[in-house]
């Protein structure tokens, strides 16, 4: 009798993350749940944005920090031994809400050939699902039409992402992340159109 | 060819010398970015660095690269070869996924939250919760008009499809109608061109506006694509030559009655057509239900 290989905790988690990523790209706007990554310390959308970092990133792609702290990108770099790079060149850029935009304009949206050599990127907002801007969603993985809300990020910077994305194939594809395990996803296939907007307290 | 029962036995010195899923980390890792960026781009080849599999390539080495990605404690596994479960081929790959993950395998579609097969759709409706891995030999579409994979990937590029919409016109002026019977090549999301993998017609319209993903891994090729839930997938077809499925009208099921599934012809012993499910678990599930009523 042999024995059943074992599933150790970091692949685990690295399979439940992808399986949410996965799912949440299907369906745009649903809202998944990503463990937090517990070696990062604190219940924070940094653990939730390293998990995403550990499903995806190691040596053979490359990343880049837009407004962010060093502390995750130090531990990102230790744990996956992913490149960091500049904005313009990377696979996966990990943003702050308020750089979103400035990230947008400089972010890779691959080429006609290639257009899958182009960023994905990681915003870590404030919440998701409820309050802040309401977007409508549609295109592939939606009937119809579905409501996303995120919280922390300025409606315009969706404007820019509807503007990179109307090239498609060519975009950047967006995933949301927030300090709860939220996270959603918007692929560049998707149209998002602003419904509504509320300030944040 | 490297059997699954001698992989087993060779690692029955531990099967804890591979990983969980056969593949290592790294290797899930990357099928795992390819997979993320084959959904945002529906119908597009990505790349990807297939790995050697413990089977000959060209028996399913892509959809298992795929399934094995995908798995976790939670799964429950379905593998069909040409709609039977019980083909060698997914009997291989079925064993495979049990010996590598311990998971438990099933027959029944409904039960299945990953279902990987070889040149079927399963006739059940697949929910949102499941994921359909089909195993795709030729990913290239345009590979019957263009062979050179550079020019091909350019055509895709510049979404010029002229030359597949000559073949299809040429294949109807000589044949009256078009000949491509497995594999009918679909539009996808309105962009790309894509090759569904060697189903039947029949099969095609359940790639339109799913409920359920459908992931296409071609291993020798080293190409990973997508149909990702409710994406528009039209087969090709010109205004007055419509695309149509395979007509079984008042044919039906020796076995089980039914006359709404995807029939297989084979010749009974007193030399006459005689027609089955394709679809095997579907079969049993209507035979049941027949004796169930009765
Ligand atoms: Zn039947």
């Amino acid at each position: 009798m042999s024995i059943t290989p074992q599933l150790t905790s970091a692949a685990a988690r690295d399979q439940h993350v992808f399986r949410a990523l996965i799912s949440c790209f299907a369906r745009p706007g649903t809202i998944g749940r990503i463990p937090h990554d517990k070696s990062f310390g604190s219940n924070s959308s940094a653990s939730v944005a390293s998990s995403v970092g550990r499903c995806l990133l190691d040596h053979e792609v490359s990343f880049a920090f837009a407004g962010m702290d060093h502390a995750l990108a130090e531990h990102l770099l230790r744990v996956t031994a992913a490149r960091s790079t500049d904005l313009s060149e990377a696979e996966y850029i990990f943003a702050a809400p308020e750089q979103m935009i400035s990230a947008l304009d400089v972010a890779n949206i691959g080429t006609d050939e290639y257009p899958d050599q182009s960023a994905t990127m990681i915003v870590l907002c404030d919440g998701l699902g409820t309050n802040g801007t309401l977007l409508s969603l549609s295109g592939p993985g939606i009937p119809d039409v579905r409501d996303l809300n995120v919280q922390g990020v300025v409606p315009e910077a969706f404007d820019v992402l509807s503007d990179i994305n109307a090239d498609y194939p060519l975009g950047v594809d967006l995933i949301l992340v927030s300090s709860d395990g939220s996270v959603a996803c918007i692929p560049r296939t998707t149209r998002a159109e602003i419904q509504w907007k509320r300030d944040v307290d | 060819m490297t059997s699954v029962r001698q992989l087993v036995q060779d690692a029955g010195v531990s099967a804890s010398a591979y990983s969980y899923g056969f593949l290592d980390e790294t290797a899930k890792r990357e099928i795992r970015r390819k997979t993320l960026k084959a959904i945002a781009i529906p119908g597009y080849q990505v790349p990807f660095g297939s790995r050697e599999m413990p089977v000959s390539r060209g028996w399913g080495t892509g959809g298992m690269q795929l399934t094995l990605s995908l798995v976790g404690p939670d799964d429950v596994v379905k593998v069909i070869d040409q709609g039977d479960d019980a083909g060698v081929n997914a009997a291989n790959i079925r064993r495979l996924v049990e010996r590598t993950t311990g998971l438990s395998t099933t027959l029944e579609t409904a039960m299945a939250s990953i279902i990987q097969s070889r040149h079927r759709i399963p006739e059940e409706a697949l929910r949102s919760d499941q994921i359909l891995v089909l195993q795709v030999p030729v990913p290239e579409p345009l590979r019957n008009v263009e062979r050179r994979v550079s020019a091909a990937r350019v055509m895709h590029a510049e979404r010029d499809y002229s030359k597949m919409w000559l073949a299809l016109y040429e294949d109807i002026v000589r044949r009256g109608e078009v000949s491509f019977g497995a594999g009918y090549p679909v539009m996808v999301h309105g962009r790309y061109i894509m090759a569904p993998s060697p189903i039947p017609r029949w099969d095609i319209p359940l790639l339109n506006q799913s409920d359920a993903l459908y992931l296409f891994g071609a291993g020798r090729e080293k190409r990973i694509y997508a149909v990702p839930p409710h994406t528009s997938v039209e087969p090709l077809q010109f205004d007055d030559y419509p695309f149509a499925v395979e007509d079984f009208d008042g044919k039906s099921c020796a076995r089980c009655g039914a006359n709404d599934t995807f029939l297989e012809e084979s010749i009974s012993e007193v030399g006459m057509p005689r027609f089955r499910c394709s679809d095997t678990a579907h079969c049993d599930k209507v035979l049941e239900s027949r004796e169930v009523g009765t």
